[in-house]
């Protein structure tokens, strides 16, 4: 049934056109994807039409997924940031640069935890790999962790973030680059070490 | 560079926070198709990816999954502009009047018929489709606004000199900064490219356009809203991505001309 199959075998029914495959992986991934949707486009209406692209794109386009350059949810979520980027941008454009990008005192309230964008499922759908994650990320300093979220959430350049911030260029780079590795370190298993940092 | 080296590129460029003389060696390094260094980028797209998680999960509207399982019931006619020859508007508007009544007879018959299980689901049917085709039809009037505009410029772009087979044609106007892209014999992007469309600012900077999806038949559309001050006599061009998040090409264009052609 496709409810119980695993996400590379439901990728396979979507690519021969099985619809209730295509409902079961919505199940499974629509709560992340629609969470990181909202938290880029930060409208519920936009990020519920970018939703429905994303997996309407993985139906027209189910074929095309190799499930050696990435699992589902990793190709759900490129795909989706990709999009809600896109959005993003025609809304910056339109209202003015930045002016959608959160500012400071969003990035600085995310970054100590207080995400507006809480859900009932939170509690019940947070798994081993997002606890991993929030570790690694409560490893970097306040610093690190605004300029990544910049750089993640609200698709900003390095020069763009440096003007938000009031700061050098370089150091922005100097310091995105010292928070990226370090995540490195902590998310990528290295094959010559044996395990992750 | 070796590949133990590289790794920790390979990274930052998944987050595009390389240099272009860096960005450029790993690259072609990738493309040379080194199994280790691809390991290490599959390992990366993961990894940058999992930065999502940090998210706490988010139930969307259940309104979504119905319009979504709506749409994958009808057939895939919903683009930007139609892929065949254009419909009548008058056989539109006729089918989609059509569709309004039966939804009309349908609530009658609902009305004193309860219980009638098979004719709910024609109704809900009906009422999926009369929502797809507005949606179509808000589309194609978006598309009109922008080849019906008396400052409407045409360019070409054409691949041919790039050794690239495709071609595109695009319709803007630089009062609205709408903008309409058509392509057609489009090769299809292998899983994780996707073609991106760029412009060039006043300062030579490249401006995002969007990004052009091409279907089976290897024709694509995009309908999208230029960015503001872009050089108008400078080129327009289309890249093959590999992440199609990028905010500068990554890549040599496939297909490009001027903006301005007078």
């Amino acid at each position: 049934m496709p409810e119980g199959g695993d996400d590379q075998t439901l990728m396979e029914l979507v690519a021969r056109g099985d619809g209730a495959a295509l409902d079961a992986l919505y199940a499974r991934h629509a709560p992340l994807v629609f969470a990181l949707c909202l938290r880029i486009v930060r409208s519920r209406p936009e990020a519920e039409e970018v939703l429905q692209e994303v997996f309407w794109e993985l139906w027209r386009s189910g074929d095309r997924y190799l499930a050696e350059r990435g699992s589902v949810r990793v190709y759900l979520v490129q795909l989706a940031r990709s999009r809600a980027l896109d959005v993003l941008r025609v809304r910056r454009r339109r209202e003015g640069l930045l002016a959608s990008a959160g500012g400071p005192s969003v990035v600085a309230a995310e970054i100590r935890g207080e995400d507006t964008h809480r859900g009932a499922l939170a509690a019940a759908i947070v798994g081993e790999d997002s606890q991993r994650v929030r570790s690694a990320m409560r490893t970097l300093s306040d610093a690190e962790r605004c300029v990544v979220t910049l750089a993640y959430f609200d698709g900003l350049s390095q020069s763009e973030i440096a003007a938000q911030l009031g700061e050098p260029l370089g150091t922005v780079k100097t310091r995105t680059r010292r928070a990226l590795l370090r995540l490195r370190g902590l998310l990528v298993v290295d094959p010559d070490e044996g395990g992750a940092n | 560079m070796t590949c133990t080296e590289r790794r920790d590129a390979i990274f930052l460029l998944e987050a595009d926070q390389l240099e272009r003389e860096e960005r450029d060696e790993i690259r072609e390094h990738l493309e040379s198709g080194c199994p280790r260094c691809l390991g290490a980028f599959a390992e990366a797209r993961a990894a940058h990816a999992s930065l999502a998680l940090q998210l706490d999960p988010v139930a969307p509207s259940p309104l979504v999954r119905e319009r979504l399982l709506a749409r994958i019931a009808v057939p895939s006619v919903v683009s930007i502009a139609p892929r065949h020859p254009a419909r009548p508007e008058w056989r539109r508007m006729a089918l989609a009047a059509g569709i309004a009544g039966l939804v009309a007879f349908g609530a009658g018959r609902l009305s004193t018929q309860s219980g009638d299980g098979g004719l709910a689901r024609e109704l809900a049917v009906a009422r999926r489709e009369l929502t797809r085709l507005a949606s179509e039809s808000d589309r194609s009037r978006a598309v009109l606004g922008v080849l019906a505009s008396p400052d409407v410029s045409l360019v070409d772009l054409s691949g041919g000199a790039l050794g690239f087979r495709g071609a595109a044609r695009m319709y803007w106007d630089y009062e609205s900064r709408g903008c309409y892209l058509r392509a057609t014999e489009m090769r299809m992007p292998q899983a994780g490219e996707e073609y991106v469309l760029w412009f060039t600012a006043m300062s030579g900077k490249p401006l995002r356009g969007g990004v052009i999806e091409v279907d089976e038949s290897g024709e694509a559309t995009l309908l999208t809203e230029m960015p503001a001050g872009i050089d108008p006599t400078a080129p327009v061009y289309v890249t093959l991505e590999h992440d199609p998040s990028v905010a500068a090409p990554t890549a040599e264009p496939v297909l490009q001309d001027l903006l301005d052609q007078t």
